[in-house]
């Protein structure tokens, strides 16, 4: 997300929600909801049930507004935030690997014929990281989600950067033993 | 860059509703009329709780006191059942319990 050097737009809303103007939070709503729907689709791939994580992260954030201090940037609060709700929707909703048919609609919805089949497999290897234990799940979506920036993946996580990189390590082993274990992926994707 | 890498990474990012952000601020105007939450009493809580206790211990040194000394003590008592009925220490108590309860039920309905 870009901004002005020397301006903060979230500190300003921020600041003019505390001062009783509910209307600035509509900026900080405008500016953060592509990425907090995204996060959440990461971790659900609906697009519904990311919608509804998203306005209750926004609804629970405008109520913590008092709790953010200013010392770490708004948007890693927020994504934390985020994440937090992202893990007790998801507790309720144990991840659960869709029919490879359903993988195949959503890769093949407006995909070129050449590049269908390698858009089900993207899908698939995608639901597939939703099956590994939690904190190498989070481990990999947050960094992923980041665009594989380690600072930025363990302040969402809150966790030091050497212990992400070993989850990163050992999740990217076990989701290699997970593809490897489905035939049609293994030689496609040039995992052994 | 792995494959895996490029897979991961290569997330078509989805575009939010049109309507999403006018909804998040409807839910967000509501939640700043709604009227605040009713607090526990835990000043009247606290006060029953210190009245009972008083009244323990008053009961439990009464045999071992003097006869003018007990029958003082007697008055403090009935001023400290009056405190306790007064402010509905009891249902107050067992509301609490009846709270503490419920959660912990649910916690463990849904572990």
């Amino acid at each position: 997300m870009n901004t002005v050097p020397g301006h903060d737009p979230d500190s300003a809303d921020v600041q003019r929600v505390l001062d009783g103007d509910i209307n600035a939070y509509e900026g900080i709503v405008k500016r953060w909801q592509g990425p907090i729907i995204n996060l959440a689709y990461r971790f659900c791939r609906e697009q519904g049930l990311a919608e509804e994580i998203a306005q209750d992260v926004f609804l629970k954030a405008f109520k913590s507004l008092k709790g953010w201090r200013g010392e770490s940037r708004f948007s890693s609060w927020l994504f934390a935030l985020a994440l937090n709700m992202c893990r007790s929707r998801m507790r309720r909703l144990r991840p659960v690997l869709r029919p490879i048919e359903e993988a195949e609609r959503i890769a093949g919805t407006g995909q070129p014929d050449a590049d269908y089949e390698t858009a089900e497999e993207s899908e698939i290897v995608r639901r597939l990281v939703l099956q590994l234990p939690r904190k190498y799940r989070e481990a990999i979506v947050v960094f992923y989600f980041h665009d594989q920036s380690v600072p930025e993946a363990a302040a969402t996580l809150k966790i030091p950067e050497g212990t992400l990189k070993a989850r990163l390590h050992r999740g990217r082993e076990l989701l290699r033993k997970k593809i490897g274990a489905r035939p049609g992926l293994t030689l496609s994707l040039g995992v052994a | 860059m792995s494959e895996l890498d490029k897979i991961l990474g290569s997330e078509t990012p989805i575009t939010p509703a049109p309507a999403f952000a006018q909804n998040v601020m409807r839910a967000v105007r509501q939640e700043a009329a709604a009227p605040p939450p009713i607090r526990f009493p835990w000043g009247r809580l606290l006060t029953g709780a210190a009245a009972t206790a008083g009244v323990i211990v008053m009961a439990g040194a009464t045999p071992l006191l003097g006869a003018e000394t007990a029958s003082g003590l007697a008055q403090s008592f009935d001023w400290l059942k009056h405190v306790i009925l007064s402010s509905g220490v009891a249902w107050m108590a067992g509301g609490a319990l009846l709270s503490y309860l419920s959660v912990k039920l649910s916690l463990r309905l849904t572990h």
